[in-house]
C-alpha cells in the first residue's frame, strides 16, 4: 500500500519516524561501545608537539592484532569496528580495516598524531604553510578534538586536542611508542612547516651521519627526527614512521618472521649500536622498534 | 485530531533534532561506523610508494642520546669550560609504579 506524506497521512507516519530516529540516534552517537577512553587520567598536562597518538589502516586487523599483541604485549578493546590498543593498561593507539585498493602500490601504514593546543589554529597553520587538510577538524567524544592533515610534501599525520590532557613525559615502558621520524625530501623547509603548526624548536642533529638532518624538540625533549632522503630516493614518498620501545631488538626480531611480519631494516652498528630496526606487520605497514637503555648517555654502550 | 497532530509534532522535532545532532557524523559520507567517526574513510589513508625495504641505504635515526655531564672544574676558582648548548634527548625519569 502507498503512503503519501500529507497531514492527515502523518501522525502513523510521525510514529513511525520517531522510531527510526530513536534506533538512529542511538547507533550513531550513544551506543556505548562506539566511544574511545580518554587519552590519559583528567587534568595532565598538555605537551604540544609531542606525538600522543597513533592509527594504523590496514586491511586485516584480526591478524595485526595478534602480531602487536604477541610483539608488544598490547591488549585491545573494541569501539565498534575501531580497534584501540593499550599498553599496560594505557590507551596507545587505534586500528581501522579498510579494503586495500586495488593495483598493488597500496600499503597499510601507521598515521602519528601530535599534540597541539588548538585543532582549528593548527589547521589554519596547515593550510597557510602549504599543506592540506584530509579530514577537517571533528570532535571524538571522551578524547577530544582532532584533524588529520597533510605536508606540503603529502606526507599524512594526525593533530590532537586532548580532552583529558597528554601521557606525561616519562621514559617509555617497552611497548610504549619511543620515538617518531619524518622522510623527507627537505628536511630544513619541513622542519620550518611543522615548527609553524606545533611550535617545535629546530636542532640540527650532529649526531646523524648525514647533513640536513633534525630534530624537533619542545618543552626540552627531542620529540622527532626530520630526516632528508638522498636524491637518488625519489621514490619514497615522504612520510612519518613510528618506533615502538622494546626490551631487546635482537628477540623481537626473532619473533617477527615466526608473526608473519618480516624485516624491512636489520641492526646495523652505526644506528645506537645495532639496537633499532624497522619492520613489516603482517600487512606490510613498516614500524620501528628500538632497544633503549635508561642511562643512555652520549659514548656509552 | 488533537492526537494526530501531536504525533506530527513530535516526528517533525525529532526528525530535526537527529538532523542537527548528526550533522557531525557525517563528513564520512557513508554507513555510521567508528571508522567514519574518526575520520578514516574520508581521505585515502594508504601510502603509495617506495619503501624501506626497497631501499639499501641506512635512513632512520635514533634519538639523540643524553649528553655526558659537563666536567667539574679541577679547581676551587677554575671558571668551567664554556659548553655547547646539548642535544635534548628523550624523557628518562622512569614512570613512577601504581601502588598495590
Amino acid at each position: 500500500m502507498k503512503t503519501r506524506l500529507t497531514p492527515t497521512r502523518a501522525p502513523g507516519w510521525g510514529a513511525a519516524l520517531a522510531l527510526g530516529l530513536c534506533a538512529a540516534t542511538s547507533l550513531i552517537g550513544g551506543s556505548p561501545d562506539l566511544r574511545v577512553p580518554p587519552l590519559c587520567t583528567t587534568g595532565s598536562t598538555r605537551l604540544p608537539g609531542k606525538f600522543v597518538w597513533a592509527d594504523l589502516v590496514t586491511d586485516d586487523v584480526s591478524s595485526v592484532r595478534k602480531f602487536y599483541g604477541q610483539l608488544f604485549g598490547w591488549s585491545y578493546v573494541n569501539a565498534g569496528d575501531y580497534t584501540i590498543a593499550k599498553n599496560q593498561d594505557r590507551p596507545l593507539c587505534g586500528m581501522f580495516q579498510r579494503q586495500r585498493p586495488a593495483g598493488g602500490s597500496a600499503r597499510p601504514r601507521w598515521i602519528g598524531y601530535l599534540s597541539v593546543p588548538n585543532v582549528r589554529k593548527a589547521q589554519r597553520a596547515v593550510t597557510q604553510a602549504g599543506g592540506r587538510i584530509l579530514a577537517e577538524a571533528w570532535e571524538v567524544p571522551d578524547r577530544g578534538e582532532q584533524a588529520v592533515l597533510a605536508d606540503p610534501e603529502g606526507a599524512v599525520f594526525g593533530i590532537l586536542h586532548s580532552s583529558s590532557g597528554d601521557p606525561q613525559d616519562f621514559l617509555p615502558d617497552p611497548g610504549d611508542w619511543i620515538w617518531v621520524q619524518l622522510l623527507s625530501r627537505d628536511a630544513r623547509q619541513a622542519g620550518a612547516f611543522y615548527q609553524s603548526v606545533a611550535g617545535y624548536e629546530i636542532v640540527e642533529n650532529l649526531d646523524s651521519v648525514r647533513p640536513d638532518d633534525f630534530v624537533l624538540t619542545s618543552d626540552g625533549y627531542a620529540r622527532a627526527a626530520v630526516l632528508t632522503l638522498p636524491d637518488d630516493k625519489r621514490e619514497v614518498q615522504p612520510n612519518w614512521l613510528p618506533f615502538v620501545r622494546v626490551t631487546s631488538v635482537s628477540d623481537s626480531l626473532a619473533k617477527v618472521k615466526d608473526l608473519g611480519g618480516r624485516v624491512l631494516i636489520s641492526p646495523h652498528p652505526k644506528l645506537l649500536g645495532g639496537r633499532l630496526a624497522v619492520i613489516a606487520d603482517p600487512t606490510g605497514a613498516a614500524i620501528g622498534i628500538l632497544e633503549w637503555s635508561q642511562e643512555e648517555t652520549k659514548g656509552e654502550r | 485530531m488533537k492526537a494526530l497532530a501531536t504525533g506530527f509534532v513530535l516526528g517533525t522535532a525529532l526528525l530535526l533534532g537527529l538532523l542537527a545532532f548528526s550533522g557531525c557524523e557525517s563528513t564520512g559520507g557513508g554507513t555510521v561506523s567508528a571508522g567514519a567517526s574518526y575520520g578514516v574513510g574520508v581521505y585515502d589513508p594508504w601510502y603509495y610508494g617506495g619503501y624501506y625495504d626497497d631501499n639499501p641505504d641506512i635512513i632512520v635515526t635514533p634519538p639523540p642520546a643524553r649528553p655526558e655531564p659537563p666536567p667539574r672544574p679541577t679547581h676551587p676558582i677554575a671558571r668551567p669550560t664554556p659548553t655547547p648548548r646539548p642535544m635534548p634527548s628523550i624523557p628518562s625519569a622512569p614512570r613512577a609504579s601504581p601502588r598495590r
